[in-house]
C-alpha cells in the first residue's frame, strides 16, 4: 500500500535526469549570456565616433556637396571633386542667411528665385527603418480636415479597421460613432477598398498648414486616401498605383502642395504620388525595412539619400517632374578597431537592431577563429574537470 | 535480529581534511545507540549521511535495507528526525505544525503529541519561534514521538537543553524506546544524558571508530568511572 | 498531503501575500486614480493620443512591480527553508522529494498567478472606461513580459535561495541579472509579441535550476 504520494512504490529520487537538465540549462544560460554579453562589452569598450557628413545637391554646381566640420566656424562646403565652396553653393538651403547679407540669386537654371517661394518649397523629411518595422497602435486619430474656424484642431475622433469595415470612435465619449462608422464604411467600400487595411499613413496634428488625411493600402494592396471634411468621409482610389505591390506609403503634407505622398513597392523602387493621383517612378531605390531614409526637397532639386550602417546612396531628382539628375554612391570608412571577441567568440548574440524595434535573438560576426577557440577552450575545461575528478 | 542501520567502508573528505576513512557499523532492531566523539569527529556527518544530505566520498549506507541516497517516502515515514538544535518550522503554531505533519504519517498518534502539548502551557495560537529553546524541543519531542516511526535518529538532542528539559527529553526517549521496542541513534555532548538512554555506543575518534560495543560491557570494563570517564580516557583530554 | 504542502507554504507567506497584493492594488490605484484624473480634466481623447501617437502604454510606472514581487516572494518563501537547514525537514517529510519542491515552486506560481491576474483584469477595466478595447489589447500585450518578468524573478530567485554554494550563487545571480535585463531592454510596446512564448517557456525550464540547486544540497555540496 502506498499513501506517500509515489506510485507504484517507485523511489523517490531527487533524478539523475533532474539534476542533469538543471547543470544543462545552466551551461547553456551561461554560454547564451557570454555571447551576448562580452560582445556587447566589447563593442562598447572598442566604440569610435562616426557620423556621415550632410549631403546635399547644389542647383549652382550641379554636382553633390557636403559639410566639412574638421575645421573653424566658417561653413565650407566639398563637392564630389574635393573642391571647397562657400553656403552660397547651396542658395536653396541657406536662403536667410544668403537673403540676410543680400547674396540670394534672383535666378537659377531660369527659374525666378524669391525668399517666398524657396521658402514653400523647402522641406525635410525622414524615416527610419525602425519606425516602419514597429507594430503601431491599431488606431488612427482622424482630423477634421476643412474645421469651421480654418485652424487645425485636435483630432475628436479615431479609426480602427476591422474586417468588416472602419469604425469610427469619438474619443471623449470612448463609444463607437456609429452613424460615422456607417459613413466612412460605405465612402470606401464604393470605390472598391477591401477591408481591413493594410498600411496606413497620416500626421494627425494641429501643428501643420492643412490635412490630407489618411494615405491607405487595402488588403488586396490598392492605394487610397481618406480624409474627414466637414464631419463626412472623403474617399479616393489611386488607380495608377494598381498593379504595384506596395511594401511602403506616406503622406506628404508640404506648403508647395505639389506632392501627396511617396510609395515603395517590393523591389524598393520609389514613387512620388501628386494630388492629382499620378504616380510617378523615379530612379531612387529605398528599401525602407533596412535603411534610413532622408529627402531634403526645394524648388530645384530632391535629394534623396538611403543609408544604413555600411554606407549610402544619394539621388538628386529635379523637382519639376522627379526625373534623374544625379547619383552618388559610397561606403563608408569607419575607424576599425582590434575587437578581441571575434577571435575568443563563434558569433554574436543579440536581441534588438537599429531596423526594428522587436526584441528576439539574432545571431551575426560568425567566426571561425573564434569557433576554433571555444571549441579548444570547452575542451580544455572539460579534460582539466575529468582530470580532477569532478 | 534484523539490521535497521548499516554503513560500510564509509569514507567521507571535506576538502583535502579526512573525516573517517573505511568505516563499518550497523545498528540492530529495537537497539539504543549512541554516538560519542569529541567536535569534529563527524558525528553530524553521519548523520547527514544517513538521511542522504550528504553524498560520502565512498562507501555505502543502507537504511531498512534502501540506499539511504534514494530513500523512498513510505520508509523515509518510518524515520523520525530530529536536527540540531530542535529545528522546526518555527513560523508554525504546535496547531499548525501537528496538522502539517499528521497529513503525512498514516501512523500519526496525535494524543502523544498533545499530551506533551498540554505541558508546555503555551496558547495553541503561539508560534514555534516565539517559544524558549526547551519549549522548542518539547514540540520536536512530541512530533517524533507522534510518527510513530520504527526508527529514530536524533542528531544533539540537548543542546541548548537546561537540566529540567534535558531529563523530561531522556526520560520520555527512554520509555518511548523501551515500551515501543523502536530503534534509536542519536548523538549528543553530554554523555551523562546518553548514559541513561543508550544500551550500545559507537566511540568515534578522528577518523576511525575506537569502540562499538554494549554500554554495559564497556562500563564493566572500566569498574569506577563513568561513561564520560571512559570517553575522555580512549579519546584523551583534549 | 498536497494540501499541506501547499498550507505550509501559505503559512509562510500569507503575511507578505497581504502585503504584496496591498502594494499591487495600492500602486496600481494610484496610476488608474491619474489616469482618471487626466481623462476628467483633459478628455478621454487626451489618452487616446497619447497611446497612439507617442506609444504609450499609460501603465508605465507599473513596469517593474511584477519582478520586484516575484523576487521577494522567493525569498519569503525558501529563507525559512534554509534558516537552520530546515530544508532538511522539508525533504524528510514522506512524499516524493521531487514533487514537494514543485509543489512548492507551483504554490508560489499560482500565489503570483492570482495578484498578477487580479491586477491585469482590475486595469483593463478601468482602461476600457477610457480607451478602445483594441489599444487595451496592445497595452496589455506590452504588460505580458512584465509578468513574465515577474515569474522569472521568482523561479530564478528561489534557485539562488536553494543552491547551497555561494559560488554557484552568485552565478545564478549572474544570469538572473541577464534575464531582468533582456526581459526589460525594450520600452517599446509590443516589442516581445513574437518571442514572449519562446521566453516562457525558457523561464518555465528554468524550474529545473530549482531542482539542480536541491541535488546539490542533498550532496552536501558546500563553498
Amino acid at each position: 500500500m502506498c499513501g506517500y504520494g509515489s506510485e507504484n512504490g517507485e523511489s523517490d529520487i531527487m533524478t539523475f535526469n533532474m539534476k542533469t537538465a538543471g547543470k544543462g540549462f545552466i551551461i547553456f544560460s551561461t554560454a547564451a549570456l557570454s555571447l551576448w554579453i562580452v560582445p556587447w562589452i566589447c563593442a562598447i569598450i572598442t566604440a569610435k565616433p562616426f557620423s556621415a557628413p550632410f549631403t546635399m545637391y547644389s542647383p549652382i554646381l550641379h554636382d553633390f556637396t557636403y559639410i566639412d566640420r574638421s575645421g573653424g566656424k566658417a561653413l565650407k562646403l566639398i563637392d564630389s571633386k574635393g573642391n571647397v565652396h562657400g553656403d552660397e553653393v547651396q542658395p536653396l538651403f541657406y536662403y536667410m542667411v544668403l537673403t540676410g547679407r543680400g547674396a540670394l540669386p534672383k535666378e537659377i537654371d531660369g527659374h525666378k528665385i524669391t525668399p517666398e517661394l524657396v521658402k514653400k518649397y523647402r522641406y525635410s523629411m525622414s524615416e527610419k527603418p525602425q519606425y516602419v518595422n514597429a507594430k503601431h497602435a491599431p488606431a488612427q486619430l482622424l482630423m477634421e480636415s476643412v474645421p469651421v474656424r480654418l485652424e487645425l484642431q485636435d483630432p475628436e475622433r479615431a479609426m480602427i479597421f476591422h474586417k468588416d469595415g472602419l469604425h469610427i470612435y469619438e474619443m471623449n465619449s470612448n463609444s463607437e460613432d456609429k452613424a460615422k462608422t456607417e459613413a466612412f464604411t460605405k465612402a470606401l467600400a464604393d470605390i472598391g477598398f477591401r477591408f481591413p487595411a493594410k498600411l496606413t499613413s497620416g500626421n494627425p496634428t494641429h501643428r501643420k498648414e492643412f490635412d490630407e488625411g489618411y494615405l491607405l493600402t487595402d488588403s488586396a494592396g490598392r492605394l487610397y486616401q481618406l480624409k474627414m471634411t466637414d464631419g463626412r468621409p472623403e474617399a479616393r482610389h489611386f488607380s495608377s498605383a494598381d498593379g504595384i505591390s506596395i511594401k511602403y506609403i506616406s503622406i506628404v503634407e508640404i506648403s508647395s502642395r505639389e506632392i501627396l505622398g511617396y510609395v515603395v513597392d517590393n523591389d524598393n523602387v520609389f514613387y512620388v504620388l501628386r494630388p492629382s493621383g499620378e504616380l510617378i517612378k523615379t530612379d531612387a531605390v529605398w528599401n525602407p525595412q533596412k535603411e534610413n531614409l532622408y529627402i531634403s526637397g526645394d524648388l530645384l532639386y530632391h535629394t534623396i539619400k538611403a543609408s544604413d550602417s555600411d554606407g549610402e546612396r544619394i539621388y538628386a531628382l529635379r523637382t519639376s517632374d522627379f526625373s534623374f539628375e544625379n547619383k552618388m554612391e559610397s561606403r563608408y570608412d569607419k575607424p576599425q578597431s582590434f575587437n578581441i571577441c571575434r577571435y575568443i567568440l563563434p558569433f554574436r548574440l543579440y536581441f534588438v537592431s537599429g531596423n526594428d524595434s522587436y526584441v528576439k535573438p539574432r545571431v551575426k560576426d560568425f567566426s571561425w577563429a573564434g569557433t576554433i577557440v571555444s571549441i579548444l577552450a570547452i575542451t580544455g575545461i572539460i579534460f582539466w574537470r575529468r582530470r580532477h575528478g569532478n | 535480529m534484523e539490521t535497521v542501520i548499516k554503513c560500510e567502508h564509509l569514507t567521507h573528505y571535506y576538502g583535502k581534511r579526512k573525516i573517517y576513512e573505511d568505516l563499518n557499523f550497523e545498528v540492530s532492531k529495537g537497539a539504543v545507540i549512541g554516538l560519542l566523539g569529541k567536535n569534529g569527529t563527524g558525528k553530524t556527518t553521519t548523520i547527514n549521511i544517513l538521511m542522504g544530505y550528504l553524498k560520502p566520498k565512498s562507501g555505502r549506507c543502507t537504511i531498512f535495507g534502501e540506499d539511504v541516497q534514494n530513500i523512498k517516502p513510505e520508509t523515509r515515514a518510518r524515520i523520525a528526525l530530529l536536527l540540531e538544535g530542535h529545528v522546526q518550522h518555527s513560523y508554525m503554531s504546535i496547531e499548525q505544525i501537528e496538522r502539517f505533519y499528521s497529513a503525512f504519517y498514516l501512523k500519526w498518534n496525535k494524543k502523544a503529541y498533545y499530551d506533551l502539548m498540554d505541558k508546555l502551557k503555551v496558547a495553541p495560537g503561539q508560534k514555534i519561534s516565539r517559544m524558549s529553546n526547551g519549549q522548542r524541543s518539547q514540540v520536536a519531542l512530541g512530533l517524533i514521538l507522534a510518527q510513530n516511526a520504527d526508527l529514530l535518529v536524533l542528531d544533539d538532542f540537548s543542546l541548548g537543553l537546561d537540566p529540567g528539559y534535558r531529563r523530561l527529553f531522556c526520560e520520555y526517549l527512554r520509555d518511548y524506546a523501551r515500551n515501543e521496542g523502536k530503534t534509536v541513534f542519536l548523538t549528543s555532548h553530554i554523555i551523562q544524558d546518553l548514559e541513561k538512554i543508550i544500551d550500545e555506543c559507537i566511540i568515534m575518534d578522528y577518523g576511525r571508530i575506537l569502540v562499538q560495543e554494549k554500554t554495559a560491557t564497556l562500563i564493566a570494563r572500566y569498574p569506577g568511572m563513568t561513561l564520560e570517564d571512559i570517553f575522555i580516557e580512549l579519546t584523551g583530554k583534549y | 498531503m498536497k494540501k499541506m504542502i501547499f498550507y505550509k507554504e501559505w503559512i509562510k507567506t500569507r503575511w507578505y501575500m497581504l502585503a504584496a497584493a496591498a502594494v499591487l492594488i495600492s500602486g496600481t490605484a494610484y496610476i488608474l486614480l491619474g489616469l482618471g484624473k487626466a481623462a476628467q480634466f483633459k478628455g478621454n481623447a487626451f489618452l487616446w493620443g497619447y497611446v497612439i501617437a507617442h506609444d504609450s502604454v499609460l501603465i508605465e510606472q507599473l513596469r517593474y512591480l511584477p519582478f520586484i514581487l516575484g523576487g521577494l516572494l522567493a525569498v519569503v518563501q525558501m529563507l525559512p527553508e534554509l534558516a537552520g537547514k530546515r530544508l532538511k525537514l522539508t525533504l524528510h517529510i514522506p512524499y516524493p522529494q521531487w514533487k514537494t519542491i514543485l509543489l512548492m515552486c507551483l504554490y508560489g506560481i499560482a500565489a503570483l498567478s492570482v495578484l498578477f491576474s487580479v491586477q491585469a483584469v482590475a486595469v483593463s477595466i478601468a482602461l476600457n472606461r477610457w480607451i478602445a478595447a483594441e489599444l487595451v489589447c496592445r497595452i496589455m500585450k506590452t504588460a505580458a513580459v512584465w509578468y513574465l518578468a515577474g515569474f522569472v524573478s521568482y523561479i530564478w530567485s528561489a534557485s539562488v535561495c536553494l543552491e547551497p554554494s555561494w559560488k554557484m550563487r552568485t552565478l545564478l545571480l549572474v544570469l538572473l541579472a541577464g534575464m531582468a535585463h533582456l526581459l526589460f531592454i525594450s520600452p517599446v510596446p509590443e516589442a516581445y509579441n513574437g518571442f514572449l512564448p519562446w521566453l516562457a517557456l525558457y523561464s518555465a525550464a528554468g524550474l529545473c535550476m530549482v531542482f539542480h540547486g536541491i541535488a546539490r544540497f542533498k550532496e552536501g555540496v558546500q563553498d
